[in-house]
Parts: structure tokens; sequence; C-alpha cells
């Protein structure tokens, strides 16, 4: 197909949805190239089953996903996890594609039918408990508890995975394991069979940025040396400070599960000006792949990838394919992008 | 509306400006802006949503202990501007919580609307 022809379907479908056959032809150009499938459907308001037909091909495109050890923990993840906040109709392919990590999953009121269906077992969820979070009480232990059981209560997922304590401790002396009322909390849900493992998902504090970093540093020495934290999800993307990146390999290095976030939110600007690191990523142009392949190809020292997963704040076909790109095997070697370790 | 996002490294980062030099707002006119960012979305492309719940979250980091938010601020410093004080993220968070079926921002929506009548009487 010309491109006089795809321009003139695209004028076409401003008034009536395409045809069966001129569908067809659009979706062979868009798979042909070497790019996005949905970068050749730009322009197109698709019917609902002509974007469910696109999503299979994008998947078909994506490949299944591989899984990495979550750190210490015996969970196998995908490198990129579901969010509890994407759009509904991602779900689905993600889903097709392997990814088996949902965060935020506490939050739902009712789990969405394609992940109901699914065995419990076959994924895993994490809660960000909020009784840590911004004007909550860190020693409400209450809070904490009634908080997992009753989202359980109403969403019926039986049990969550990891169990995070939203934005984290203030102080290096709350984490310990006897001032810490999130884990007395954890302690007891474990118990009862609702959580599996201990985590928290650390923010930053305001402040200067070296203020920022210094108190990260302190706050994740902290965590490392409590001994009880398994997972920690953290904020981290492309042009963050090197001493970030080192306290972020501390802790990967201590075998806690590492998960990336606000990859997108924090790196979108300063990647977007940065073609030569867009084409070292093999990702010329599509600033969220080259995001993603940034951070989850960060190193420690000893050589092994400190981050093991990532959220990324998906919302449209687009997104989805080229951030979820960024960890398939798939394009990672239709790119000639070496530098992934899928075993950690 | 929207001139552009403040820069990751500010207190109120990913936040919006009405033009390019501002660093106060009010939050007025920030609700205003994120309420015109979900009516941006589309049922197949949500992207404005995810900018809108990022501003979110942050609002809720800075809900004040009585429950509330100072009705003018500076985005770069964080610092209040002023001494009034709002209630105007309630309507947004109500809003993100039915287009997501959760419960993210069930506390604060208690705070804020314990703060609201607090300050009636």
């Amino acid at each position: 197909m010309h491109t006089e022809e795809l321009d003139a379907l695209k004028r076409q479908n401003q008034e009536k949805p395409l045809s069966r056959r001129d569908f067809v032809r659009v979706l062979s150009v868009a798979s042909a190239g070497t790019g996005l499938v949905t970068a050749g459907l730009t322009g197109l308001s698709l019917t609902s089953s002509q974007r469910a037909e696109a999503a299979e091909l994008i998947v078909e495109t994506l490949g299944k996903l591989p899984t990495v050890k979550l750190g210490r923990l015996p969970m196998k993840v995908t490198p990129l996890c579901i969010s509890q906040d994407w759009s509904r109709d991602l779900l689905a392919p993600a889903l097709d594609l392997g990814i088996n990590f949902i965060h935020k999953a506490g939050y739902w009121n009712n789990v969405p039918d394609e992940i109901k269906k699914l065995p419990r077992e076959s994924y895993y969820t994490d809660i960000t408990v909020d009784n840590t979070s911004p004007g909550h009480d860190p020693d409400n232990y209450d809070e904490a508890y009634n908080q997992v059981k009753n989202s359980l209560a109403k969403n019926d997922l039986k049990y969550y995975d990891i169990y995070r304590a939203h934005y984290g401790w203030h102080s290096p002396e709350k984490v310990k394991p006897e001032n810490n009322t999130s884990y007395k909390a954890f302690l007891k849900l474990k118990k009862e069979g609702l959580v599996k493992y201990f985590g928290v998902s650390q923010h930053p504090y305001d402040g200067t940025p070296a203020e920022v970093i210094e108190k990260y540093a302190l706050m994740t020495q902290a965590c490392i040396d409590s001994g009880i934290i398994d997972a920690m999800q953290v904020w981290y993307s492309y042009g963050y400070p090197k001493e970030v990146m080192d306290i972020f390999a501390k802790a990967s290095k201590a075998g806690i599960g590492m998960t990336a976030m606000k990859i997108n939110a924090h790196g979108r600007g300063k990647m977007g000006a940065d073609k030569e690191r867009q084409v070292a990523l093999k990702a010329e142009g599509m600033i969220g792949r080259a995001l993603i392949r940034d951070v989850m190809t960060e190193k420690r020292p000893d050589g092994k990838p400190i981050f093991h997963t990532c959220v990324s704040a998906l919302r449209n076909q687009q997104t989805f394919e080229e951030n979820v790109g960024g960890v398939s095997k798939k394009v990672a070697m239709r790119d000639g992008f070496d530098q992934f370790q899928y075993e950690v | 509306m929207i001139a552009a996002w403040t820069p990751p490294e500010w207190v109120y980062n990913c936040f919006p400006r009405p033009e390019l030099e501002t660093e106060v707002v009010t939050l007025d006119y920030v609700m205003e802006a994120m309420q015109a960012e979900i009516a941006a979305c589309t049922e197949w492309d949500s992207t404005p949503l995810g900018r809108v719940l990022h501003v979110a979250h942050m609002l809720v980091s800075h809900q004040g202990a009585d429950g509330l938010w100072a009705a003018t601020f500076h985005l770069r410093t964080g610092k209040d501007v002023g001494v009034e004080r709002s209630s105007a993220p309630l309507s947004l968070f109500r809003r993100l919580n039915a287009i997501l079926d959760s419960t993210e921002f069930d506390f604060a929506l208690r705070r804020g609307e314990a703060g609201v009548l607090s300050q009636k009487e």
C-alpha cells in the first residue's frame, strides 16, 4: 500500500469506519515496518473490534515477556508490572504477554474480569498500605491491619504477595522491627495467610536535591539494615544523580526485590532531549522505550541489574506497545539491543 | 489553560502552569486544569489521566493537618502563599475514585470532609 493510498483511507475514515478489507491492508502495512504497529494506525478512528485485533497484533509483535527473580524472593516476575490505574483495555493484551505482577491491586473495589477469571496463583499483587502515608499515623496498627483485611473482603483477591508501606518511614528508628507498627501488622496478616512478603514504596522527601538524596540514602540503608524489607519500590528515572543509583544498587545487592517507578513522569523531558542516548538504547524517537531500557539496564558494581521490574503509567495502545517493547526479548533481538540480563 | 508543566526537581513537580514563567498558582487553577485534562480523555486514550493522578498523589502528600490545602502556593518551593485554606481537591479525588473504581483517595477524602466541617463550625 502506498502512502497516498493510506492517506486516502485516513481521510475516508473521518467519515466512516474502515471496511474489513481496508483495515486488514492497513494492519499489514503497520506490521511490516520495524517501528510500532500503533504508529501505522495513527490518525485512524478504529472500532472496538479493530482495536482488539490491533492489540492481538501488538502482542504477537512483542512476544511473551521473560520473567526475573524478584531479589531473594521466590517470585519470578515480568520486568514490567500492570498498575491498578492502567486503562482497562490494556489488561487483556498485558496478560496475553505474560505480565504477572499487579501494583496497587489493593486499591481495587472490584477486580477486573480479565484478572478475576485467572487462577489466583498465576499472578502476583501488592497492596500499598497507607498508615505510613502523609497525614496518617504510622503507629496506627488498626489502620494498617484493617486496610488489608477490608480491601480483601471487597475485591476477593484472597491475599496479597507484597505488603508495601506506602511512602515509607521518616526515620531509621521507625524502620527497626521493634518500632515498626507496619511490620507488626504485617506479621499478624501473614499469620492469617493474607500477605506474604514485607516491602515499602519509598517516596523521597521534600527538600533541596542534596537533602532529598541524603534522606533517600539514610532510609534505604535503614531498610537494608533492618533485615525485614523484602521488596522496595522507588522513584528512579533517567537523569537521576549517580548517588541515587548507588543507594539502590546497595539495596539490590542486599537481595531486596527492586521496582522502579516514576520512570516516564520524571525522565521524559531529559530523555526526549538526548537523541544520542535514545540511539544507544536502540529506541530513537521512542522515549518510553528508551526510558524503560535505560532503567532496566542500570547495573550494580557487580554487573548485575539494579532493578528487577518497573511500573509505567500506560494509558493507550501506543504507549503500551512502546513501553512494553522496552522489556521484550523479541523486540530487543529485532532492534539489536543486547544489554538485558534476564537471569539475575 | 496549561502553558507548561513544572520540572521534576520542583517540590510540586509535573504540575500545570498557566504561563511559562509562573511559579505561584491557586489551587482553583490547578483543579480547573485537571478537570479539563480528564475531559480530554477518550475511551481509548486516557493519557491525560496519568498527569492528573500524579498531581492528585502530590496533593495527598501536601494535605494539611486540618485536612485542607493552601489556596495559593509556590510550585518550586512548596511554600504556602497567604493563609487562605481550600478543599478544592476533594471533588477531583471523588471523580478519580469513581473513574478507577478505587479506594485510593478514601482517606484523604475523609480528612478533607472533616476539615470542611470544622471550618464551618
